[in-house]
Formats: structure tokens, C-alpha cells, sequence
């Protein structure tokens, strides 16, 4: 394997792309998610049926497929042409964005439903009740979906490869193409894959165990 | 990386429903990928699941790395290291199908063994207890007694598994397989349309998908409720 | 002098009335016990006097201000209104301790060893102070709904508000929360209960309220609900709860 040390700037800055990717995805998808999940809580019956369309749509079709109408269809009809890159934040914000809808609508339903009410019988403040009450309950109930996201995303930005991003995966087929040895070349990527997901994993799994508390389960 | 400019066509005029008809031809061989290796995910997941909670230590670290392992790699990074990395050596990791099923199954494996492992858990210790007290052998307590409730158990969880693989089976277009994402890119190339193909293939994914993960939840809720499980 | 008092109040959801035109008073030092079956508005009534929902119309005093008209600050009130809930609502993450604490800290601006030591006694007063370091979910409902009430106590309210707080125990958990509020009641401490105990209710109430369909059916001492009630309505409803 040691060809590929001649390779290592290319597979850094692939495997970097792969990280940026993932962690832009997931934060975006948070965001996408907590918008999501309040729309299905409060809103009103249109903006239910509109959250839960794009939810079924966005989990019951593949990746590659979501990426492939952002990259070919959605310029075609709305005239908006993207860079490979955005496509790929786009889409898997998108993606993810209608997977932690529902662990995320779950935790807010569970912490605003009574312990909201106790916090402002006691006379705090919204600030407050978010600061004390809400957002340590909520973090607790969400890092195990989040871990449990995280690895997924990764997993899944190897998907990219069909519009042509240089993820991690993708500078392996160009070291393939060069070298003739993809037996290796794909050997070393799948570990490196696996070492950076389980040691995320684990990572994430330790601060859980860390600042988990009796009672406050996670809801996946 | 090209995948498909090879198919060069002039350029065809389809009527939607030829279009549709020609995508829906490939649901057979996405379904038939996903099933295959469902059923070889299963079996892997059965004996890791059971090793793991009934087996003897070697055998058990053993396990638990496999599903360490699979729950941790991208499906494609597999699929490229069994089908341009292995397919040289081995004969049957040079068909691209073979290859997807395998990667495939062996990832859903690693899935189902914690789906198995989650609901054994929930059964508990007292039905084994109860099961030899009988005079039943290990092998037959879990084969009788443990599996039949299990597999109960694991209905919903297992059903988006089935979801997840009919979606994952897209990676196999990427190694050649002509499934129902190689479709829709020839289909592309062949009519030099942008819009139809993309969208109506998505929705026969979801079409395919969408019972899976929302009545087998259902069914297998209530079925727990029933059994007092 | 009303401690806390409501003048046709009326809270609407949507389309449902779940409370009509309720005028109602708790002076110090009182201990006032509302009674009536589900739905019949009580919790509804408690909220709005806990200042945790806003009546559609109506006027609510607090010390004879009128809280909405003269545009109080509403957290500063809350906190000089105990409440305690149906369900037990301790913060989950938080241990029994640290759930009395949690108001002494942020809300009076105790320290933290002001805080400690004044959520100690409150607890000590539920007989809780031996599960101080235990989470909620460690404990039964009725050492939940104990702490609950320390947790109210121990800010120091002018009045306690109970909205059912045995409902959800078993039997066998619901005597010692009542030995505590009763506890609470020969110390004089103002308080409005919605409960179903009438037993604990003829021993506490200075004067019990039977509500119905979201109105203030009857008003009277305990004696008269047991003997006689006047109206047909709580009647039906004692023979009922008496079996």
C-alpha cells in the first residue's frame, strides 16, 4: 500500500471534501429537521401535508436518485443552475433534513409537554426555560439520533460519486485508474471509512454515557 | 467517472406511458437485489445476533467485529472493493449483481444482527430459563422459543431494513447492474430528457418503499400489544 | 383580604367553553377545595389562576391588583404562586434537589448554598430529604409528586395551587401525599385544591366548590356537601364519588 503515500495530498483533500460534506449536511438537516418538526406540530393542515410529502419523498427514495433530480431536473425547471458541490450540501441537507424530523419532533414533544408548564409555574423566563429546562433535556434525548445520523450521512456522501464530486471514494477510482491496483487503493479507503465512523461513533457514544441521566431516554 | 455516455442513441421519442413501462421493467431486478440480500442479511443476522448473546467468547468478539465493521463502511466502498478489488481474484466478484447482493447483504447482516440482538433483549432471560427447564437443548430453545418471538419482534424493524435496501440497491447502478437507476439513466440518455425519468423513477422508489416502513410498523405494534411482548 | 381572586373569568378553546363565568376568592390563610367530574373545567380554571394560560375574558387579583389590567410582570407572579400538577412534572434531568433548587437559583437569585440549603428544608418538610440525589425517574409518583411540592414550597408562594395531584397515583401512594398537603394545611398555608379526596377534603376545606360543565354549581362547607347538598347536579355527583 505504501504507492498510495504518493497519493496522500489527494486523499487528504478527498476525505477532507467527505468530512465537509457530512458535517455540512447533518448541520444543515438539524436545522432543516427543527423547522420540519415544528411545521408538523403547529402548523396549520397545509404546512403539515407539505412537511410530511417532503418527508416520504426524501426517505423513501435513494440518494443517488434525489441527487440526480437536484443536479439534472431542478435546473431544467426552475432555470437555477448549481456547482456539483452545492448540489451535494443541498441535497443531503435535504436528506437528512427529513430523517431527524421525526427524532427531533419526538424530543420536542416530549420536553414541552409538562416541563415546559412546571418551568413557568415557577416564574422563569422564556430565556430561562430554554436555557435550564429545554435545551439540556432536549440534548440528551438527541445525541444518540445524532450519532446514529452522523455515521449514516457519511456512509452515505459516497453517493456523491454520480455527479461527479472528488469525495473520498471518488479519489480512489482516479488512483485506480492510475495505478492498477484498486485491491489496495479500495482496502485502504474502506479502513480509513471505518476507522473515522467508529471512532465518531464511540466518541459521541462516551459523551452520551457521560451526561446521561435515568429516565431522560433517547427517542430514535 | 463515466457510467453511461456508452449508450449513445439517437435521440428517441417515448410516450410517458413507454417511458414508465420501460422504467417499471427494472422494479422486478431492484426488488430482486433487495430481497436477495434481505434474505442473506437475515440468515447473517440471525447467527451474529444469537452468537453474540448465546455464543462463547471467541466466537462472540468475532461477531461483535463483523457488526462493528459493517455498521461502520460505506456500502459502495465495499461494493468497489469486492467488484474492482476482488473481482481479479475471486470468479463470483466479477458479476456486478452477484457483487451488489453480497455487499449488500453483508452490510444488512451487521443491521439485522442488532435489530435481532434488541428484540431477544426484550424477551429476556426468563423464556431461555423456561425453555430448558423443559429439557429442551440450548439449540432447540433458541430454534422453538427464542426465534419464532424474535423474529415477531423484529417485524417493523425489519421492514425498513427492507425500505432501506430497496433504496441502497441504487449503489449497484454505479458497478453496472442494470437495476432501476441504470434504467433511468439510459432512459435519460435515450430520450435526452432531464425531467421525466429522474422524477418518475424517484416516485416508484418511494412507491415501493412507503408500505414497507409505515404498515409494517403498524402491524407490528399492534402484533406486540396482542402478545404482550 | 383575597390573597388571589378571579371575576368571570372565562377561558375558550376554539369552540369548546371549558370555563364559563367563574367568580371565585382564596383569602389568607384559606384552604378552598374544588371538586366536579373530568372535563368540568377545574384544571383549566387553576391554570389560568396560576397564571400559566390567559382567560379569554375575565379579570384575575393577585393581592387585589388586577394582573392583565395593569400589565404585572407575570414571571414575578408566578413565583409568588405555587402550583403543582396532576402529572408529576419534576425537570427529568434534573435531581430532587436540583428541581427545588432550581427556582431558589434563577428565578429568587438565591446562591447556591442559599439554594442547597433552603431546597434542603423544603424537602425535609415532605420527608423527601433522603432522595435529594436521586432523578425523577428513580423515584414512585408519590415521592415525585412530594418533591413536586417541596419544589413549590420552597419558593415561598402566598398560595398553592393543586391541580389533582393524586389523580395519577395508585391507592397506596396517594395517603402520603396527602398527609403532606395536609401537613401543609395545619401550618396555615394558603391553598386551592382540585381533588377528589373527600375525606382529606372534609378535614382541610374551609369551603369546597363543585364545578360542572365549566360553572361554579355550589358553594358550601363539607358538612353540607355530605348531608345535603342543594343542588341536583352535586347531588348525583357525591352519591356517585360516595358509591
Amino acid at each position: 500500500m505504501l504507492f498510495l503515500l504518493d497519493f496522500s495530498d489527494f486523499l487528504l483533500n478527498g476525505f477532507l471534501t467527505t468530512l465537509q460534506v457530512t458535517l455540512v449536511g447533518v448541520g444543515l438537516g438539524i436545522i432543516l429537521g427543527i423547522l420540519a418538526a415544528l411545521g408538523d406540530i403547529y402548523g396549520g393542515k397545509i404546512v403539515k401535508i407539505i412537511v410530511n410529502v417532503y418527508v416520504e419523498f426524501f426517505r423513501g427514495s435513494p440518494l443517488i436518485a434525489q441527487l440526480f433530480l437536484i443536479y439534472f431536473t431542478l435546473p431544467v425547471l426552475t432555470g437555477l443552475k448549481l456547482d456539483v458541490i452545492t448540489v451535494g450540501y443541498l441535497t443531503l441537507a435535504l436528506n437528512s433534513g427529513a430523517y431527524q424530523k421525526g427524532y427531533l419532533k419526538g424530543a420536542m414533544e416530549a420536553v414541552f409537554k409538562d416541563q415546559f408548564l412546571a418551568a413557568l409555574s415557577l416564574g422563569l423566563p422564556l430565556r430561562k426555560i430554554l436555557m435550564y429546562v429545554v435545551v439540556p433535556q432536549s440534548l440528551r434525548i438527541v445525541i444518540p439520533a445524532w450519532s446514529n445520523e452522523l455515521a449514516s450521512m457519511a456512509k452515505s456522501t459516497t453517493a456523491l460519486i454520480v455527479i461527479g464530486v472528488r469525495e473520498f471514494l471518488n479519489t480512489g477510482v482516479s488512483i485506480t485508474a492510475q495505478t492498477f491496483k484498486p485491491l489496495e487503493t479500495y482496502l485502504f479507503i474502506t479502513i480509513v471509512y471505518f476507522i473515522w465512523i467508529y471512532s465518531m461513533l464511540k466518541i459521541l457514544d462516551i459523551i452520551y454515557n457521560r451526561v446521561k441521566i435515568p429516565g431522560l431516554e433517547p427517542v430514535i | 467517472m463515466e457510467f453511461s455516455r456508452s449508450i449513445s442513441l439517437k435521440r428517441l421519442t417515448m410516450t410517458p406511458i413507454e417511458q414508465l413501462t420501460f422504467l417499471l421493467r427494472a422494479v422486478p431486478i431492484t426488488l430482486s437485489i433487495s430481497l436477495l440480500s434481505f434474505l442473506l442479511g437475515l440468515t447473517l443476522g440471525i447467527i451474529f445476533s444469537f452468537i453474540r448473546i448465546y455464543g462463547i467468547a471467541p466466537l462472540r468478539y468475532i461477531a461483535d467485529g463483523y457488526e462493528k465493521v459493517f455498521r461502520s463502511v460505506p456500502v459502495l466502498s465495499i461494493m468497489f472493493l469486492l467488484y474492482f478489488g476482488l473481482g481479479g481474484y475471486i470468479p463470483i466478484f466479477k458479476d456486478s449483481y452477484l457483487t451488489s447482493v453480497i455487499a449488500l447483504g453483508l452490510v444488512s447482516g451487521a443491521n439485522q444482527s442488532q435489530i435481532f440482538r434488541s428484540s431477544i433483549g426484550s424477551i429476556g432471560r426468563s423464556q431461555m430459563l423456561a425453555a430448558t427447564s423443559l429439557g429442551l437443548s440450548s439449540f432447540k430453545a433458541l430454534r422453538h422459543v427464542i426465534l419464532p418471538q424474535a423474529l415477531f419482534l423484529a417485524v417493523p424493524g425489519l421492514g425498513s431494513e427492507i425500505a432501506l435496501l430497496i433504496k441502497d440497491s441504487s449503489y449497484s447502478f454505479i458497478i453496472g447492474v442494470l437495476e432501476l437507476m441504470k434504467h433511468t439513466d439510459i432512459l435519460r440518455a435515450a430520450t435526452r430528457s432531464l425531467v421525466f425519468p429522474y422524477i418518475a423513477s424517484a416516485l416508484i422508489y418511494v412507491a415501493l418503499t412507503f408500505p414497507l416502513a409505515t404498515y409494517l410498523d403498524k402491524w407490528g405494534s399492534k402484533k406486540k400489544r396482542e402478545l404482550g411482548l | 383580604m383575597n390573597v388571589l381572586e378571579c371575576k368571570n373569568l372565562v377561558k375558550v378553546y376554539g369552540k369548546v367553553v371549558a370555563v364559563k363565568n367563574v367568580s371565585l376568592g382564596i383569602g389568607r390563610g384559606e384552604t378552598k377545595v374544588i371538586f366536579g367530574p373530568s372535563g368540568s373545567g377545574k384544571s383549566t380554571l387553576l391554570r389560568c389562576l396560576g397564571l400559566l394560560e390567559k382567560p379569554t375574558s375575565g379579570n384575575i387579583y393577585f393581592n387585589n391588583v388586577d394582573v392583565y389590567a395593569t400589565k404585572q410582570d407575570l414571571n414575578k407572579l408566578r413565583a409568588k404562586i405555587g402550583f403543582v400538577f396532576q402529572e408529576p412534572s419534576l425537570f427529568r434531568h434534573l435531581t430532587a434537589l436540583r428541581n427545588v433548587m432550581l427556582g431558589l437559583k434563577h428565578v429568587l437569585g438565591y446562591s447556591e448554598e442559599e439554594s442547597r440549603s433552603k431546597a434542603m428544608e423544603a424537602l425535609r418538610l415532605v420527608k423527601m430529604e433522603d432522595w435529594a440525589n436521586y432523578y425523577p425517574a428513580q423515584l414512585s409518583g408519590g415521592q415525585q409528586q412530594r418533591v413536586g411540592i417541596a419544589r413549590a414550597i420552597a419558593m415561598d408562594p402566598e398560595i398553592i395551587l393543586f391541580d389533582e395531584p393524586t389523580a395519577a397515583l395508585d391507592v397506596e401512594l396517594k395517603w402520603e401525599v396527602i398527609s403532606v398537603m395536609k401537613d401543609l394545611a395545619d401550618r396555615g398555608i394558603t391553598m386551592l385544591i382540585a381533588t377528589h379526596e373527600l375525606r382529606f377534603a372534609k378535614e382541610v376545606a374551609d369551603e369546597m366548590i363543585f364545578m360542572d360543565q365549566g360553572e361554579i354549581i355550589e358553594i358550601g362547607d363539607a358538612e353540607q356537601f355530605f348531608t345535603s347538598p342543594t343542588t341536583e347536579r352535586a347531588r348525583r355527583f357525591m352519591a356517585k364519588l360516595l358509591g
